[in-house]
């Protein structure tokens, strides 16, 4: 302030002497906490000729560059959301240059008896304050970040996280996230701090696919874990923060449109009509003593149609502001996504040889895909502060997607019926797919302050997901390609096989929750301690209903001309499947307490504590009583200690430490004893009812450093030890049969390292991540092999071995680099963002050296948004620029003989496994505010 | 000072942690376990939930809902029993079963042969795929199967979740009789198995003596007469195979046992099957894949859509064939003796004919040139195949003096005799015979 006083005071002196340039610049920091900010508009006006002015926007880094400026006294007025007002003079001499640096004060509203603290929360900045502030360890991404992101939805939002990769679904959406190489299963899903049921017919964890990115106020991932947490996360917490109620009115919208590459490729869309098809199965919808027979199918659900798809549609709308004097608080949000895409696929079925354990290949199967994703949101939040001491909150909100799937398939016998390449057994199984995912969830909380150090905090929710997959229709038909004898291929008649069929899964997951908090603050001579109690019980029921109608064709055989009304069938099994264990009942109930410490020191922060989990869970099947686990229950108990230290080195560098106690509970299908063969995976699923819960021990240390603005260097270890961790491996079970099936094996152990470096310059930036993980488990494999007895006869047989792996899912490599391009003063945002995941094991094989893994990857993305107008954007949003495939590889070399006869192989390399490739995807949009 | 004081702190704080420890409390888990009734003595004639005790001869029984033979338990059908399933095969429920965890003994006599069937009025040849019942299921720890002049007939019923994962998913057609206990022994000898949905017999594993029965009608579009599993050791020897929708026999070591899948073959009669099997390569005779190996001598192949199949993912090296006598009456027939996506090829003692036609075995009461196969192509609906091209009908399978099987059989070699029991409820193997084929001159084999 001195100096621009001074200069002011020279500026009077030399005032209008002559006409010369300087350049100009500076930067602007929070008075309190010289934190830089970033989009602070800094305007001067030249007091002389008045009209001239220049308008600057302070950069990533909170610094302004003005190229040139004619000498002469400029008033400077500097404005920044929730900071006063800044007016200051300066005076520009007009040689060489000049640098202005300004001090804002954050603005404390005085409005009536309400305090508002003005918040800047679509900015970078407080997500960084809360990564920094946090007692634990939690990385986050604001609502800025994702709408200048290439990302559409929040599951693609995680990947860019530290730790974070993505599992990927079959149209090429990422759909779960893998935190820390822990599979999804070891982590949970929060809205505004509630956890939420899954939509998932199987799972407990919730597709990250289904919430439109354009909804989220921030997304936090929590990577350790407090007393007040609930206790099932192993790998973390991914916490959608929805968007809250703006200070002042505002009005949001985007639209745009876009197409996939493999549709410019000249590939059709598949389309069916759902119109025929009933929303529930014969059976629930007549009683179980109802014979179906075809009427209650039609054949509309083996029909497609080729069409070249209408361009995807996004579209989002936020309204929100404050009400009643500031009291009342409103957001309502809408968000709408369409889009179409075409996946090609090439998988070979293996097996393992009898005579040396080598993987031989049975089957070659190409698969066509067309996907249609209709995703769509609605929220409203509400707040009312009735005085500073009293708050309450209500959130309401629904997100649903809707996928039509078509898939042919066309699966060609490598043994059978082969007497050399282009010949086998063919079939051919063309099936549609419409799922309808839903959640619902609502909450109403309270805060309230109820003396001077005592505090309150409760939440009320009900949530509900639902899943309803009603119809899909799998249409089986045989051909095959033989060579006459003058060596002439010759395709055989298409025939109708038996495995045609139609089934109906539905499943709802309904939560009624809980909590309350109470925290009471002391305050020591050297400390200050919150003592916190609380406490949370959720009662949760599911429900599950299953039907499979084989459907055969009669007389038999019959052929296909492509023309199914020219085909008839009858319906093998007209009651449906009541007694399939996928038609069950489950029931859980959650209750948990806790206490919980956290005292600050001069120089350090421990939060302290422990929880205790009791969970009730039980389940019933329509299985009949013969069957083991048709009925069940599982009743247990945790107590999770856990604390965590952060230490402040220096004003900008911290030391963190923690250890947390967790665990990881089943799912509820994995439990049912049932065998469901979905197509989707390449066995038939089996449950297993003694399935145990994880737990796991964790240990993290960081060091965190905030050289300036949103600049930071993280680096951290962490090890986790685990007890029964489930995987899904191939099991024999009985005689001979192969499943895909839950099981818990043994103790593993995971530890790795995390680096993230972010460095802003002025109009770029630099973001990059790394961590390194690394898992240990022992299982025992089976190890096949031809004996040789002592006469000399032999016999092929098997033994089991022990093989360490890695847990499933997990990548040693993960890396994340974008580079940002940020012009606030031409309002030009700019984005190309990389993630490379290293090879990891995607199917856990019964079989020694037989593991199916998963190729590394690199997949690039690219965004752009540029300011048209002050309140209108464009924006481009490039996906998969690279066209990256996905790779399934057995790690065994694959021998000369069988790299000429079997289709794909290569001599010398990994076994190929499967590959499908999606193609980049193209979005161009326009965004609107208010 | 303060940092001694805060390292104090520290450690009060995180002992007090620690004096908790992470406790994780061991499940209290309640499954349910399969509900097992005690086994019930039999005192009516109509049967059902757990039983044990015998069948009494020349006695009629019905049963509408499954019936259960505990583990331990043994139930015995004296000769001239027939036992009726009452159902519609709409559904798991309404096509009950006879599971078997004990022992299941049929003990029926060449005079007085033991029926287990459906009402006489379903009992209709176009009920043959109807698969009103769900068959004899065989469970992983079951006793053995002792199965004797017996007639199975009318089974495929849907499989539901009762049924062992490892057999069944639930949906599919049951088999007339599975068998999975790799201890255990499956005798079945004299007896017929007649018009399934599906497979007749399924071993997924066990030790097996399977003489001189009759496989007739089995599968309605697809489905072997016997289909073996990985940990299935035994003989198969003096069968009719007759009319099977893809093949007679269909040996395999798939799935995953210690026991290699290893099945003596000989003096089998295989007609007119593979029919039906729309699957391309897929149907014929006999078959021998994945790993599978045993020995395979003395078999007539007459009008199958394919001969011998031995698949290179056999263990071929210890898989031996010779001395079959193939006969075809028409081209398509006659070019798949030793199909061509297989590796096995004509041995020197093999009768192989030169045409179609050629080689007429000269069966008793069976005129093999009957039906006009140049007339029709495969996969045929089984509307469209002549009953008697599928039933033996009691038709005579002997051969006639001049046969040009007689006298070409190979005998010096040994049944494996996996199952040791012996007398009324053990088996009697019949060795290799002299003439190829079920039917042997001399009077033995096949005796129906």
């Amino acid at each position: 302030m001195t100096k621009l006083i001074f200069t002011a005071f020279l500026s009077f002196l030399f005032l209008g002497a002559n006409y010369s340039f300087a350049q100009v610049k500076g930067s602007v920091v929070d008075k309190n906490n010289n934190e830089p900010l970033q989009g602070a508009v800094i305007k001067f006006t030249n007091k002389n000729e008045g009209t001239k002015s220049f308008m600057v926007t302070s950069g990533l880094d909170g610094t302004y560059f003005i190229r040139s400026a004619t000498k002469g006294t400029y008033d400077v007025e500097i404005t920044f959301i929730g900071y006063s007002d800044l007016l200051s003079i300066a005076v520009i001499e007009g040689t060489g240059s000049e640098v202005f640096d300004f001090k804002l004060e954050r603005k404390q509203q005085q409005l009536e008896d309400v305090v508002i603290i003005g918040r800047g929360d679509r900015s970078d900045y407080l997500t960084t304050q809360i990564e920094r502030r946090s007692d634990n360890i939690v990385n986050a991404v604001s609502s800025k970040t994702i709408e200048i992101s290439p990302d559409l939805s929040v599951a693609n939002v995680t990947q860019r996280v530290p730790g974070v990769s993505l599992q990927r679904g079959t149209n090429g959406e990422g759909q779960y996230a893998i935190v820390r190489g822990m599979e999804k299963r070891y982590n949970y899903t929060l809205v505004n701090g509630i956890k939420i049921p899954s939509p998932d017919n199987k799972n407990r964890y919730v597709p990250l696919d289904i919430f439109p990115a354009d909804l989220l106020e921030r997304l936090e991932v929590t990577k350790t874990l407090t007393p007040n947490m609930e206790g099932d996360a192993i790998g973390g917490v991914v916490n959608m923060v929805m968007k809250d109620a703006p200070d002042r009115f505002s009005i949001r919208t985007n639209f745009a449109i876009g197409q996939s590459q493999t549709f410019w490729d000249g590939n059709k869309f598949e389309k069916f009509d759902h119109s025929q098809s009933s929303k529930l199965s014969p059976r629930v919808k007549n009683g179980t003593e109802y014979l179906a027979s075809m009427d209650d199918f039609g054949t509309n659900a083996f029909k497609h149609k080729s069409v070249s798809p209408p361009p995807a549609i996004t579209a989002g709308l936020s309204i929100g502001g404050r009400l009643f004097k500031n009291k009342l608080g409103v957001l309502v949000a809408g968000s709408y996504q369409n889009s179409y895409r075409f996946v090609n696929s090439v998988f070979l079925k293996t097996e393992t040889d009898r005579v040396d354990n080598s993987v031989s290949f049975t089957h070659i199967l190409g698969r066509k895909y067309s996907f249609q994703q209709q995703r769509g949101g609605l929220h409203a939040r509400l707040d009312y502060v009735f005085n500073p001491n009293n708050t309450i909150k209500l959130y309401v909100g629904d997100v649903r997607l809707i996928e039509n799937k078509y898939r042919s398939q066309s699966d060609t016998g490598l043994v059978l019926g082969r007497v050399g390449p282009g010949t086998g057994r063919i079939l051919n199984d063309t099936r549609t797919t419409r799922q309808v995912q839903n959640i619902f969830n609502t909450s109403l909380q309270g805060e309230h302050n109820l003396a001077s150090s005592l505090s309150m905090t409760w939440s009320a929710v009900y949530s509900k997901a639902s899943s309803n997959q009603p119809d899909r229709g799998s249409l089986v038909t045989s051909t095959g390609v033989t060579k006459d004898s003058e060596g002439h291929f010759q395709q055989q008649s298409i025939y109708m096989d038996n495995s045609t069929f139609r089934d109906w899964g539905r499943n709802s997951d309904e939560d009624k929750s809980g909590y309350l908090n109470l925290t009471y603050k002391t305050n020591l001579s050297e400390a200050s301690i919150d003592w916190s109690i609380g406490g949370m019980y959720r009662d949760k029921t599911r429900n599950s209903d299953y039907d499979k109608y084989n459907i055969r064709p009669i007389p038999s055989p019959q052929v296909y001309n492509g023309n199914i009304d020219e085909n008839t069938f009858y319906v093998f099994n007209p009651q449906g499947s009541s007694s399939d264990a996928l038609n069950y009942k489950a029931f859980e109930k959650v209750g948990a307490i806790y206490a919980m410490g956290k005292a600050e020191l001069e120089n350090l922060q421990v939060v302290f504590g422990a929880r205790y989990e009791n969970t009730n869970f039980n389940w019933k099947t329509s299985a009949p009583k013969s069957v083991e686990g048709a009925i069940g229950s599982i009743k247990y108990y945790d107590i999770l200690p856990s604390i965590s230290l952060k230490y402040k080195l220096s004003s900008k560098q911290f030391l963190r430490a923690s250890y947390f106690s967790s665990i990881s509970r089943p799912g509820f299908y994995e439990v049912t004893p049932h065998t469901f063969d979905d197509g989707v995976s390449d066995y038939p699923e089996q449950g297993n009812p003694n399935l145990k819960r994880t737990t796991a021990e964790n240990f993290d240390i960081r060091y965190e450093f905030f050289p300036k603005g949103l600049d930071q260097v993280l680096t951290g270890i962490f090890y986790k030890r685990i007890n029964n961790p489930i995987e899904y491996a191939i099991v024999q079970r009985g005689a001979n049969a192969t499943f895909y099936s839950p099981d818990n094996f043994g103790n593993g152990s995971n530890y790795g390292f995390e680096f993230d470096l972010t460095k802003y310059l002025r109009v770029f930036g630099f973001k990059a991540n790394y961590t390194f993980t690394q898992s240990k488990i022992t299982t025992s494999k089976i190890r096949r092999f031809q004996k040789v007895n002592a006469d000399g006869s032999t016999m092929l047989t098997q033994e089991e071995v022990n093989q360490t792996r890695p847990l499933q899912g997990q990548s040693k490599h993960v890396a994340n680099l974008s580079l940002l391009y940020k012009n606030s003063q031409k309002g030009i945002d700019a984005q190309i963002s990389g993630v490379y995941t290293g090879g990891r094991i995607n199917t856990v094989s019964p079989f020694l050296d037989n593991d199916i893994w998963q190729k590394g990857f690199i997949q690039l993305d690219f965004s752009a948004e540029t300011r048209i107008t002050k309140r209108l954007s464009l924006y481009a949003k490039i996906n998969n620029i690279l066209n990256t495939p996905y790779k399934l590889e057995i790690r065994q070399k694959v021998p000369k003989e069988k790299a000429e006869v079997i289709p794909f192989q290569k001599e010398g390399q990994n076994a190929f496994v499967r590959k499908d490739t999606y193609g980049a995807s193209y979005l161009l949009g326009v965004r609107f505010r208010l | 000072m303060k940092t001694k004081k805060n390292f104090i702190y520290i450690i009060g704080l995180a002992s007090i942690v620690f004096a908790f420890a992470s406790c994780h409390k061991s499940e209290l888990v309640d499954i349910s376990k399969p509900q097992v009734n005690i086994g019930q003595e039999i005192t009516s004639d109509t049967l059902s939930g757990t039983i044990k005790g015998t069948l009494l001869s020349n006695k009629t029984y019905y049963f509408k809902d499954d019936i259960i033979i505990n583990s331990g338990d043994t139930l015995l059908l004296q000769e001239g029993v027939k036992l009726i399933a009452l159902g519609d095969g709409s559904s798991f429920a309404k096509s009950p079963q006879i599971t078997v965890n004990g022992v299941f003994i049929s003990l029926g006599t060449e005079d007085q042969p033991n029926f287990i069937t459906v009402e006489p009025s379903k009992a209709v040849p176009e009920n043959a795929f109807a698969g009103i019942w769900g068959g004899v299921q065989g469970g992983v720890n079951s006793g053995d199967m002792i199965i004797k002049w017996t007639h199975i007939e009318y089974v495929g019923g849907p499989a539901g979740p009762e049924n062992d994962p490892a057999v069944y998913t639930a949906g599919d057609p049951r088999y007339a009789i599975s068998y999975a206990n790799i201890d255990g022994n499956l005798i079945l000898e004299d007896s017929w198995i007649s018009n399934t949905k599906d497979d007749g017999i399924r071993v997924v594993s066990g030790k097996v003596s399977i003489m001189r029965n009759t496989f007739e009608n089995n599968g309605e579009s697809g489905g072997e007469s016997l289909n073996a599993k990985s940990g299935t050791v035994g003989d198969i020897a003096y069968n009719l195979f007759i009319g099977a929708a893809t093949n007679g026999t269909k040996i395999s070591n798939s799935g995953g046992t210690t026991i290699q899948c290893d099945i003596n073959l000989y003096n089998n009669t295989f007609l007119n099957c593979g029919l039906r099997q729309v699957k391309e390569g897929r149907g014929g005779s006999i078959d021998y894949e994945k790993g599978a190996r045993g020995m395979v001598y003395n078999n007539m192949i007459i009008n199958c859509r394919y001969g011998l199949k031995v698949l290179a993912n056999a263990d071929v090296s210890n898989t031996l064939y010779d001395n079959q006598f193939f006969y075809a009456s028409a081209e398509y027939l006659f070019s798949g003796f030793y199909p061509s996506d297989g590796v096995g090829s004509p041995q020197s003692n093999d009768i192989v004919p030169n045409n179609p036609l050629d080689n007429n075995p000269l069966l008793a009461g069976y005129d093999v040139t009957a039906f006009d196969f140049n007339s029709v192509s495969v996969p045929m609906s089984y509307q469209s195949i002549p009953l008697n091209l599928r039933v033996s009908n009691g038709a005579d399978f002997n051969l006639l003096p001049g046969s040009p099987a007689l006298n070409k059989g190979k005998t010096d070699f040994q049944p494996l005799q996996s199952v040791t029991l012996t007398g009324q409820y053990g088996t009697s193997i019949t060795p290799p015979g002299n003439d190829i084929g079920a039917y042997q001159a001399d009077g033995t084999g096949n005796q129906h």
